[in-house]
């Protein structure tokens, strides 16, 4: 930062941590329940007005600077990963970011790290995690049902939640707590983030724990609830509870541990009294090695932790929460997620062996050409849904959409004897592209669901192409009849799958797919660093437009007619995701490609081709081809998750 | 979201000082908590439909649409289960086949005793439901590919047993049941609209009031949250598949009355639909809505159906002027918040 300014350049720093700001900035602004308070010069900033301005010159509670009255560590009510746990003491997880304190804490909370007494199972233990957004509060919902979430039973009365008995109980906690709200039926949303973990944690003395651990829970919130939650830790050890507390700020540890137990190496090097703590003592341990002393606790090989090299970085725990991971390319991860095809390709082969072997005939060259020409629009369909999934969002209007292209070539262009290829090819492919692009326009800038606006879109296409073809419409040309079979002596199938594809690998080379990958996997972190999202989302709506218009064109290519009937359209909506995900596509986006979606749709292909050559009762063959496909994405999902193990 | 501008999240709430402002936002917090706009737009629907015919009745205007909108209200409940837990069904039209074909042919064609293929329709929801839902949520799957799966697995399943299938008629009783000419202990209503409004007020007491309805909401709006408070979310998951593949049946139960003779395309009339019921109500993924803006967005899906009756287009143009009209009544208040609110 400093490199940054002193090349004339502006930094923006947004930071809780006071030693940070004063260190870093040179003008201060304060800013109190959405409102700029003050902005003052670094030489007037210290450390205490800056408190001051934050909380409003509301009486704190007095950071102390004589001990406190400490309770008097009791019996162990928790013996575990090599931890003595006393009633009334407060233990810290000290140590670098990723040396295993956070698995050391998990072990606790599920007792998987349990070691010694057998009673443990009777320990009532409550949890307060890391990460305030995804694990602990639920957004949607008010504060009084946020903090009900652990102890719904203790509200019931008859069959029913009794609404005035969860305020009761809250109204405590409330004042205890000093949580700062309106009413308790707002959303959770509306209070600030300190507020917010107040009542998560609120939540989790309801169950009236013995004992409590916390993931470092003043991640991110203003000094007047961290004071507050101090506060209460103190008060509720001195009442005979047992806490440990994961923190990442040596401050903290000084001010409120009776023991830190440090982190090195995956495991707790070392354990300090409170009469050992020290700034220079923790931040010794840290880096090991320990003193000769330090070893009144045993380093047990304790708990499920895995061994993480040390990383050799200086001191430096982030000062904002952790942005995501971002998905993006420079990572192994996105490499091996690219695999994805693997699985299909596989299940692909497995099944053209199944097929050979009921049916010989399948091997002949004719029936390849056959095969490949039946292939091209459920195989272009999938493809055609890959871009929009790829960056988080859908698109179900790809089967109307194509079906809609076959009936503009066939009635509006067959139909007025236009036949060159030099326009059918175009204008399917750019009358695709645009509806494709309305799509990604009504999703990205009007702000509608994906699924809602798709899912309109479909009726809409569906309409349009019954409209114009209410009963199928034949027709057919030279070069469209060579595509149904083969084209210079390649099935013409083959060549509608190939060009889409190899465009997409030349596109997996530019900025654009990876772009996309990164929206998909978290569109919040893509817009923070700079990325257009719309316009990125937009553009891969308008790229599955384009391919579903080549889909239109082969399903002319392989049938010479456009039929719209809904029986004939709807199969192919659902089958086109479905093949998305059997190819390894993540739904949820970020991850997957276009070469397992063709694979995927190859595998649904065979299964029915497979089903058919068997002679079963196509209701039957039905019930069969639906069992296939949940145990292909069972089994597609156990080798992801096998992966991701072993990584 | 069905506001489209709460207060930004992270701060304490201040109220704002310009009264325009403060009036919108008051009228999106109103919102919030009850349909309005809904119903408005379902006033207007109606009030078109009866000044295009110049009928008000009751008979000639509400009740028919009552009438439909209970099928679609019942085949959306367990959407709009699902969907608040954050998934998707679209093995509801094969339930609705299963619970159709079953009660036609076992029971009408067969004399079966009614209560015994009651049991078998429950029987069969129950097993296909709370596998998809088990399955979805122990390795992590996309609902949308189990489901589609499983409804080729219950439909072939069913029908396979026996193709004799397709024919049969619903007992007499079931027939009285829906029709729009029967009336419920003397008012002018069709016994399955009673039904309907009872098992809605049923529904939505569950939903807001029990200890399972609030773990439906917890597993839905915080996943992970759920888990480490406690909620056994696998528990959940398969109970609100299976609650939907039993509402699903219901339905098409229910339908075998209203409409004789089993079939089995009759499930994709209320797949969409009842998807659209769902969205147009104001329920979203993950935690957001309830039963009653479905019930709404029911009533809304039929009467833009009878829209499109009094316009008397084709069903092509039909088809055009639904999914536009959707888009246009979404767009009053269905939209997510811009990306710059959301960071």
């Amino acid at each position: 930062m400093r490199r940054l300014t002193a090349a004339g350049r502006a930094v923006l720093f947004i930071s809780h941590r006071m030693d940070e700001v004063t260190q870093v900035a040179d003008q201060i602004t304060v800013l109190r329940s959405g409102e700029s308070v003050a902005t003052l010069d670094r030489t007037d900033a210290g450390a205490d007005r800056l408190v001051e301005l934050m909380t409003g010159g509301e009486q704190l509670v007095q950071a102390e600077a004589t001990a406190p009255e400490r309770a008097q560590a009791g019996d162990v009510v928790l013996a575990a990963g090599g931890l003595n746990l006393r009633t009334g003491e407060i233990v810290g997880l000290a140590g670098l970011e990723g040396q295993g304190q956070d698995e050391y804490l998990q072990g606790l909370r599920t007792g998987r790290a349990a070691a010694t007494p057998s009673d443990e199972s009777a320990v009532r233990i409550e949890y307060v995690a890391r990460d305030r957004r995804d694990e602990s509060i639920f957004p949607p919902l008010s504060v009084r049902e946020n903090f009900t979430a652990a102890t719904l039973r203790q509200d019931v009365r008859g069959l029913l939640i009794s609404t005035r008995r969860a305020s009761a109980r809250f109204e405590p906690y409330r004042n205890r707590l000093r949580i700062r709200l309106g009413r308790d039926r707002d959303p959770i949303t509306t209070l600030s983030g300190g507020n917010q973990q107040k009542v998560v944690i609120a939540r989790a003395l309801a169950a009236d724990p013995q004992v409590l651990l916390l993931n470092d829970p003043t991640r991110g919130i203003d000094i007047g609830a961290k004071r507050d939650i101090y506060a209460l830790l103190r008060e509720l050890a001195a009442s005979g509870m047992a806490i440990v507390m994961l923190s990442t700020e040596v401050d903290e540890h000084l001010e409120l541990m009776d023991r830190v137990l440090v982190f090195r190496d995956g495991r707790p090097a070392a354990g300090l009294g409170r009469d050992q703590l020290s700034r220079a003592s923790i931040v010794r341990e840290f880096f090991g090695p320990a003193a000769a002393e330090d070893t009144a606790q045993p380093a047990p090989t304790a708990g499920p932790q895995a061994q993480r090299p040390a990383p050799p970085t200086p001191l430096s725990p982030p000062a904002v929460p952790a942005p995501p991971t971002w998905p993006g390319p420079p990572s192994q991860g996105w490499r091996a997620a690219d695999r994805a095809w693997l699985l299909p390709a596989v299940l692909a082969v497995a099944l053209l062996v199944a097929n050979v072997a009921v049916q010989h005939s399948f091997l002949y060259w004719s029936s390849w050409i056959v095969t490949f020409a039946e292939l091209a629009t459920p195989a272009l369909a999938a493809m055609a849904s890959t871009p929009a999934i790829l960056g988080g969002g859908i698109d179900i209007s790809i089967a109307p959409l194509f079906t809609m292209v076959s009936v503009v070539i066939e009635v509006v262009l067959l139909g007025h004897g236009i036949t060159s290829a030099a326009v059918i090819l175009p204008v399917a492919v750019v009358f695709g592209a645009a509806v494709g692009a309305f799509n990604g326009v009504l999703v990205n800038y009007g702000r509608y669901q994906a699924v809602v606006a798709t899912l309109c879109m479909n009726f809409i296409l569906s309409g349009f192409a019954l409209a114009y073809a209410p009963s199928p419409v034949s027709g057919t040309t030279g070069w469209l009849t060579a595509l149904g079979s083969t084209a210079w002596g390649i099935p013409g199938g083959l060549i509608l799958i190939a060009v889409p594809l190899l465009a997409w690998f030349g596109l997996d080379r530019t900025p654009f797919v990876r772009t996309l990958r990164a929206v998909g996997g978290s569109e919040t972190t893509a817009y923070t660093a700079g990325v257009n999202v719309a316009a990125v989302r937009t553009l891969a709506y308008t790229c599955g437009g384009a391919i579903a218009g080549l889909a239109g064109v082969a399903i002319v290519a392989q049938l010479h007619q456009a039929e719209a009937d809904s029986a004939f359209v709807t199969p192919f909506i659902l089958l086109a995701i479905a093949a998305v995900a059997l190819g390894g596509t993540s739904l949820a986006g970020g991850r997957g490609g276009m070469l397992g979606s063709l694979l995927g749709a190859a595998v649904i292909f065979l299964i029915e081709n497979l089903l058919a050559a068997l002679n079963i009762s196509s209701f039957w063959s039905q019930a069969c081809y639906g069992a296939v496909l949940i145990v292909a994405i069972m089994f597609a999902a156990r080798q992801r998750a096998a992966r991701k193990a072993l990584r | 979201m069905s506001g489209v501008t709460s207060p930004a999240p992270g701060r304490d709430y201040q109220p704002d000082r310009r009264p325009l402002l403060g009036a919108a936002r008051s009228a999106a917090a109103a919102q919030r908590r009850f349909p309005l706009l809904q119903v408005l737009v379902l006033a207007a629907l109606v009030l078109y439909v009866g000044g295009k015919d110049g009928d008000f009745s009751w008979n000639g205007l509400l009740a028919p649409i009552l009438l439909q909108a209970s099928f679609l209200g019942v085949a959306a409940a367990g959407q709009t289960f699902v969907i608040l837990l954050g998934g998707l069904d679209f093995s509801i039209a094969a339930y609705l086949v299963a619970g159709n074909l079953l009660v036609t042919h076992l029971s009408g064609l067969d004399h079966w005793n009614f209560g015994l293929v009651a049991l078998i329709v429950l029987a069969v929801c129950l097993a296909g439901g709370s596998f998809s839902g088990w399955v979805c949520h122990r390795f992590g799957l996309e609902p949308l590919v189990v489901t589609l799966g499983m409804s080729s697995v219950v439909v072939g399943a069913v029908v396979g047993t026996d193709t004799k299938l397709l024919n049969g008629m619903a007992p007499d009783w079931l027939q009285t049941f829906t029709q729009q000419s029967s009336t419920t202990f003397g008012l002018p209503v069709a016994p399955v609209v009673a039904f309907w409004v009872v098992l809605a007020a049923v529904i939505t007491v569950i939903l807001a009031r029990t200890p399972a309805g609030r773990r439906l909401y917890l597993a839905g709006s915080g996943p992970r949250a759920a888990d480490l408070a406690g909620v056994r979310t696998g528990r959940v998951w398969a109970s609100a598949y299976a609650a939907s593949a039993v509402m699903a049946g219901l339905a098409g139960v229910m339908l075998a009355g209203f409409s004789p003779g089993g079939n089995t395309d009759i499930g994709n009339s209320y797949l969409f639909p009842g998807l659209a019921a769902v969205i147009v109500g104001g329920t979203m993924m993950g935690g957001r809505g309830d039963y009653l803006r479905t019930c709404l967005g029911a009533l809304i899906v039929t009467a833009l159906n009878f829209v499109i009756a009094v316009l008397n287009v084709d069903s092509a143009t039909a088809q055009i002027v639904f999914g536009a009209l959707i888009l246009l009544t979404v767009a009053l208040y269905g939209r997510e918040r811009r990306m710059r609110d959301r960071v």
